[in-house]
């Protein structure tokens, strides 16, 4: 059976609802683009949705009491809550180093969660 | 008095005043003194943790703290400028003689050539929208809330209802949600939202939580902490509608309902002020009216991207430096740049330069209303075309540049930009 999923594009301003026509995870069609970028933001989104995920950990002996977090690319949609709630039992130790690793392959992404900024440690 | 002699005063660290430092120290051996009120440098950045930041600037995406970092890191680098945080500037006079204090210091004076602005915006409050009812705790605006949660680790409230979908409410309603709050929906006056399409999808749909538009609070009530809030749609004049009124609980109202540039200090200098834009009037330079004071980012024009911030900064502090070493070669007559039909406003204000080596000057807009497959028109005194651009969609939430090309510096009073169908 054809179904229909909405999909607004995201690559611009204008914010076109793309429609896709599937059959369960085929795609038959996609109608309501502007241009081609949407075409491939409609594809990539229906497939698997994808975003990066930003937070803050808790910090001790740091200057700030919150470390600002990321995953280093983009994550499934649906794995975001699962991650949000293991940044939760996370807690860091000052220093630490923009960039540094946090936590590795959280939860089964492949991807590894990182520090978005340095923190330096006070005594 | 502590007496200081510098050739530039840099006011604010934030993006604007770390790339305006950076420039003029790149071109110049002067001295430069970059004075910040927080402990820290950055800015607004340090607490907007998300991403989306730098994909013009740096062509990558980067988080608010990871962005200033990469200008952080070069300033403190250079070794003429020097970084006074924990600063206050309280005042300014048209001679740029500027007071500051600190705990260091005390209250001191600084002798300088030139300033350069960047003191940012402050959000919009309750007040400047006059909501009624009792003045209970819980009401914020959406940057507080930002703050509480990203720096100081605490959270605001639970129920929480989001007045105005500006880019700052839609990342705050996802970050609550993430929070675990519930984010029971954002309310928006007018028939559209006015942040990024990309914030809409990826922090209200992606989370199921719903954008009313052309609704408003109308009440809000509460014994010491918000307990609920009246809220009704609104007629095309933006009255609410009293039939369509019902109350809603929730413990927190968070609003984003707009920024207003911080522009105490330039008033004492004697800058004059754009009454649209609420920051300074200058030329292509981004030079006020006081010779020798310039400004730029937030102070100026608030700014959707922190990347224009940064490109507008620069040409700020390069400005300085010219100004100082008399590098200034003036038009016989400033081109002033009139908006016209749609456009709510043109940043820089006029033109009072000869071009050199450049071939555009770029100038920054926003629109009025939303409009789809216009032209933005760069008209003559007569009215005829010079050049056009054209747009599938203009909106107010998203600032648009042009590049006014060098051959049409010559000899105009005034040039007007306008949208056509
Ligand atoms: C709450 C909030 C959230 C935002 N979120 C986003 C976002 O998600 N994405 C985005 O692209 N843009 C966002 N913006 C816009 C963003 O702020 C700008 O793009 C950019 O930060 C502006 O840079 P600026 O340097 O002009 O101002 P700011 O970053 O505000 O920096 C100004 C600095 O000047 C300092 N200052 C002010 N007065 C004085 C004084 N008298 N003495 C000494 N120092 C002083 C302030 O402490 C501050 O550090 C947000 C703005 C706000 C207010
Ligand atoms: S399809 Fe093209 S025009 Fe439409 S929103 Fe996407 S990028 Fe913009």
């Amino acid at each position: 059976m054809e179904e229909k999923t909405k999909i607004i594009c995201t690559s611009c301003p204008r914010g076109c609802i793309i429609t896709v026509t599937h059959v369960g995870k085929e795609i038959k069609e996609i109608n309501g683009y502007t241009c081609k970028r949407g075409v491939i933001y409609a594809k990539d989104e229906f497939i698997l949705p994808k975003r990066v995920l930003t937070s803050t950990v808790r910090i001790s002996c740091g200057e700030l009491p919150m470390l600002p977090v990321r995953t280093e690319s983009a994550i499934p949609k649906n794995k975001i809550i699962e991650c949000v709630k293991k940044i939760c039992e996370i807690d860091v130790k000052a220093p630490v180093k923009l960039g540094q690793v946090i936590c590795k392959n959280i939860c089964n992404t492949n991807v590894d969660l990182i520090a978005s900024r340095d923190i330096h440690k006070v005594v | 008095m502590k007496k200081l002699d510098y050739d530039i005063v840099v006011v604010g660290g934030g993006p604007a005043g770390l790339a305006a430092a950076l420039e003029a120290s790149v071109n110049s051996n002067l001295k430069i003194l970059l004075m910040e009120r927080s402990e820290r440098l950055g800015g607004i950045l340090e607490q907007c943790i998300h991403n989306g930041f730098g994909l013009s600037y740096f062509k990558e995406e980067l988080t608010g703290p990871e962005y200033a970092s990469r200008f952080i890191k070069e300033v403190e680098k250079k070794d003429n400028i020097d970084i006074k945080t924990g600063t206050m500037v309280i005042d300014i006079n048209p001679d740029k003689v500027v007071i500051a204090e600190n705990v260091e210091d005390g209250l001191f004076q600084v002798y300088a050539k030139a300033v350069v602005l960047a003191m940012g915006c402050r959000e919009r409050t309750r007040e400047a929208i006059t909501i009624p009812g009792n003045r209970v705790s819980g009401v914020m605006t959406a940057g507080t809330a930002q703050r509480y949660v990203n720096i100081n680790g605490y959270l605001p409230g639970k129920d929480i209802i989001i007045l105005g979908s500006g880019d700052i409410g839609l990342i705050m309603a996802r970050r609550m949600t993430l929070e675990g709050c519930n984010v029971k929906g954002v309310l928006e006056i007018m028939p559209y939202s006015s942040g990024l399409v990309r914030n809409k999808v990826q922090c209200l749909d992606d989370f199921d939580i719903p954008l009313y538009l052309n609704y408003t609070v109308t009440a809000i009530h509460g014994k010491d902490r918000v307990e609920a809030v009246s809220i009704a749609k609104v007629d095309d004049r933006l009255n609410p509608i009293s039939e369509t009124e019902i109350t809603v609980s929730c413990d927190t109202l968070l609003l984003s309902i707009g920024l207003i540039p911080e522009n105490e200090l330039s008033k004492s200098a004697g800058v004059k002020l754009d009454g649209v834009t609420k920051g300074a009037i200058v030329d292509e330079k981004r030079e006020t009216n006081i010779k020798g004071i310039f400004a730029c980012g937030n102070v100026l024009q608030v700014h959707d991207l922190v990347d224009n911030v940064s490109a507008e900064a620069k040409i700020a502090g390069r400005s300085a430096v010219e100004y100082i070493e008399e590098k200034f070669d003036k038009l016989d007559k400033p081109i002033e740049l009139k908006p016209g039909n749609n456009i709510a406003y043109l940043v820089p204000h006029r033109i009072e330069y000869k071009i050199n080596d450049e071939k555009y000057i770029e100038i920054y807009m926003r629109v009025h209303k939303p409009m789809e497959h216009i032209r933005l028109c760069v008209l003559d005194e007569k009215g005829n075309i010079l050049d056009s651009y054209r747009r599938d969609i203009v909106v107010p939430g998203s600032m648009e540049t042009i590049r006014l090309k060098s051959e049409f510096i010559r000899n105009y009073d005034f040039i007007k930009v306008e949208v056509q169908e």
